[in-house]
């Protein structure tokens, strides 16, 4: 399974490297998270309310391991949704960096 | 036992209560947590073995004779907020007029503390082994901040030494000499005054609860005794730190209007992205009416913090990280809006349920196992995230800037993580009087460095812009004026600066293109060699390689002046043309083969009536010699054959 790695360079890509190894830390903490709430709509965009009958079963009976695994046979290309997201978020921070900094600069 | 907590007494209120003796007792030692946060505890020694051991204040209180029974506690105080008479009950006591003077409460104290009086300096001595106690380990506990608590804990009846009277309010645990407390107690305002509300056995229910909870023994007494006997920072939470930079009322009128803008934005996007049919209500031009808009505030919020940081002397590169920062706040918050918007929008119970499992998911780390001391990977629907960074604080400073719009991150990211606000010199600028074309190349500078600095980041899309490359023609006019003012000596410093303003100053076709290319060309050197990543970048410097061209050509800086009035009579600016035909001549070369180029085209841009004959073949000429290898002489002495 191919990994998406935050990190250092991940930062480093977003001009984010310059902060303390907290701020670096919670940063990265918050685009995983961010990242999970993308490929959540995702998904949701992507499943039927019918098909969700079985998805609801499993986590209402304390299934949440299946229910994943549930999600993951529904939404079989989760994976490069979520590497489009990531690149999705990267491209967004950089423009709107762009843009800040030519309106300052002006 | 109580439902709440009763508010814990002053560190003086238990001096008085247990009437504090001078004397050799329990040590007590402040304790910080990982938290930073810091607590006292107190520690005997063990009368039978010898050994250190904490005490709860209910031991404590139950060795001077003190109840701990809560309801009893509690009664007490609603009796006094009633005007009744308060009866202290003490154990063996069936008398509820309580001032009890302190011997008899002396006769009463059990020595359920079971410690032996500690010599000064005993403690540290014994604890600062291998041990553990309660979870800090000795020789920790022996680096504590040691304040010695000077209570008799033996049924001795000593009358303390000094007696300042009424009220006993004396020494305490702070004052190491042992100063007297009081001979207060109960008999200078007992506890019907001041309600002792320490309720050892709710603290001890309390630190029960906080373990059920998940806290380990050591973070539940600390806590428990936090709450119960205040926290000694004088702090009650943990708070983020106030950005040292306060928000203008221009800024916060900014950020009020992205969060609507934030919000109408999120909305059209849940209900175009997320509708399964389509609706005039979310066409594709309200969407964009309603991303122009955002676009413009968010925007218009950041300049603003922008300005204000640079009111503040923030240093260009930290004030691009800053910008970063908030550039990537505002993304989390638009998502966040959007999810919860589609979730409203969607149709179907179990959808909208989907979402709220999804979400609760993610906050409850389902989606991440481990700590963040090692790498960590997403599971188990296995989007395969993997976080690889130390550990992670409660994401304080993040959290609390994601309330904020861009514009407030942006200023408090400057005061919290920036390396400083060294306000950067420009060469150069010392001489000359505050002009507007100061303020530009200050401005300029400031760009090109910060730019230069996030070149990986944002080079890409500079490049494309029409609008910076305007800016930067729009320039050189005044910085023309500025460098007519300048001597020669000053403008052949060896000085970034100076090199780059005569540069961008001489608005010849070439060289002007240096402040269109400048944004991504004035790139030199790589990073610092221990940050892992991507190859170190070309250590080529365009600027460099003009400069040197220019200045080997004698008598050059009175030709940069002439340089500098032609381009001001003729309006010329970078041939972007020209200026593309040498990024495109010279992507294939190396370094050095750039650098022959570079020197070549300055002695040529110095040249009188030269500079300004540039074409696209001249270029790719000059291009192919250097990619012989040729030097920069080399390519002057075959041009003009």
């Amino acid at each position: 399974m191919k990994q998406i790695v935050l990190d250092d360079s991940t930062l480093k890509e977003l001009g984010l490297d310059k902060f303390s190894e907290e701020d670096k830390d919670a940063m990265l903490k918050r685009i995983s998270q961010s990242l999970e709430l993308r490929v959540g709509i995702r998904m949701a965009r992507l499943l039927k309310e019918e098909q969700l009958k079985e998805f609801e079963e499993l986590t209402k009976s304390g299934k949440d391991a299946e229910a994943a695994e549930w999600l993951k046979q529904y939404v079989p290309n989760y994976q490069e949704i979520a590497t489009e997201e990531l690149d999705k978020l990267k491209a967004e921070v950089k423009e709107t960096s762009r843009k800040i900094l030519e309106k300052s600069f002006k | 036992m109580a439902e709440t907590a009763p508010k814990p007494p002053s560190e003086n209120q238990i001096q008085e209560d247990l009437n504090l003796a001078e004397g050799t007792g329990i040590d007590a030692r402040v304790i910080e947590d990982k938290n930073g946060n810091t607590s006292r505890r107190m520690y005997g020694i063990d009368a039978d073995s010898g050994h250190v051991r904490q005490l709860k204040g209910d031991d404590v209180l139950n060795a001077h004779g003190y109840s701990t029974d809560i309801e009893e506690e509690l009664k007490k105080e609603q009796e006094a907020k009633n005007n009744k008479t308060i009866d202290v009950k003490t154990p063996g006591s069936d008398d509820g007029n309580d001032k009890k003077p302190k011997d008899s409460k002396k006769d009463n104290a059990s020595s359920e503390v079971g410690v032996r009086p500690v010599k000064e300096g005993e403690l540290t001595e014994l604890v600062n082994d291998e041990g553990e106690y309660d979870g800090i380990s000795g020789e920790t506990l022996a680096s504590m901040g040691h304040e010695p608590y000077t209570f008799d804990i033996e049924n001795e009846g000593e009358k303390p030494k000094d007696s300042p009277g009424g009220g006993g309010n004396g020494g305490g645990p702070e004052d190491p000499s042992g100063g007297g407390p009081g001979e207060g107690g109960l008999g200078e305002g007992g506890p019907e005054d001041d309600p002792y509300k320490k309720i050892g056995e709710a603290v001890s229910g309390r630190i029960d609860e906080l373990k059920e909870e998940g806290s380990s023994e050591s973070d539940a007494h600390a806590e428990a005794h936090d709450e119960f006997w205040g926290r000694e920072t004088g702090e009650d939470e943990p708070t983020v730190t106030t950005p040292e930079i306060p928000i203008s009322p221009e800024l916060e009128q900014a950020m009020a209007k992205l969060d609507d803008t934030r919000t109408e934005y999120a909305r059209m996007r849940a209900g175009r992205e997320g509708a399964t049919f389509f609706s005039i209500k979310f066409s594709d031009k309200k969407v964009e009416a309603a991303k122009q808009a955002y676009e413009e505030a968010k925007a218009e919020a950041g300049s603003i913090a922008v300005d204000l940081l640079r009111e503040h002397g923030l240093e260009s590169s930290d004030m691009v990280s800053s910008i970063n920062w908030g550039s990537l706040e505002e993304e989390f918050k638009l998502i966040d809006e959007q999810y919860d918007q589609e979730k409203e929008a969607v149709e179907g119970k179990r959808l909208k349920w989907f979402y709220d499992k999804w979400k609760k998911w993610s906050e409850d780390g389902f989606f991440s196992k481990g700590t963040l001391k090692k790498a960590l990977v997403m599971a188990p629907v296995g989007v395969g995230v993997s976080i690889i960074a130390a550990p992670v604080l409660a994401g304080a400073g993040v959290a609390a800037a994601g309330g904020a719009g861009v514009g407030a991150v942006i200023a408090k990211s400057a005061s919290r993580g920036m390396i400083g606000n060294r306000i950067r010199k420009n060469a150069g600028a010392a001489e000359t009087t505050e002009t507007k074309a100061e303020e530009r190349k200050a401005q300029a500078t400031a760009l090109i460095d910060a730019l230069e600095e996030h070149k990986e980041t944002i080079a890409a899309e500079l490049e494309s812009s029409e609008e910076l490359k305007a800016y930067g023609r729009g320039m050189d006019s005044d910085l023309g004026e500025l460098q007519m003012t300048q001597t020669g000596d000053q403008k052949r410093q060896n000085d970034k600066d100076a090199r780059r303003d005569m540069i961008i100053g001489a608005g010849s076709a070439l060289l002007g293109y240096a402040i269109a290319e400048g944004v991504s060309g004035l790139w030199s050197g790589g990073d610092t060699p221990d940050v892992p990543g991507p190859p170190r970048p070309s250590n080529f410097d365009l600027n460099e390689s003009l400069y040197k061209g220019i200045t080997m050509e004698p008598g050059a800086a009175g030709k940069f002046e002439n340089l500098i009035e032609y381009a001001q009579a003729n309006g010329i600016g970078p041939d972007s043309a020209v200026a593309n035909s040498f990024k495109k001549a010279a992507e294939t070369l190396t370094d050095s083969q750039k650098d022959a180029l570079g020197t070549a085209l300055g002695r040529l841009s110095a040249t009188p009536n030269y500079g300004n004959a540039w074409s696209i073949d001249h270029m790719n000429e000059l291009a192919r010699m250097a990619s012989e290898g040729q030097s920069a002489s080399d390519i002057l002495s075959n041009l003009f054959k």
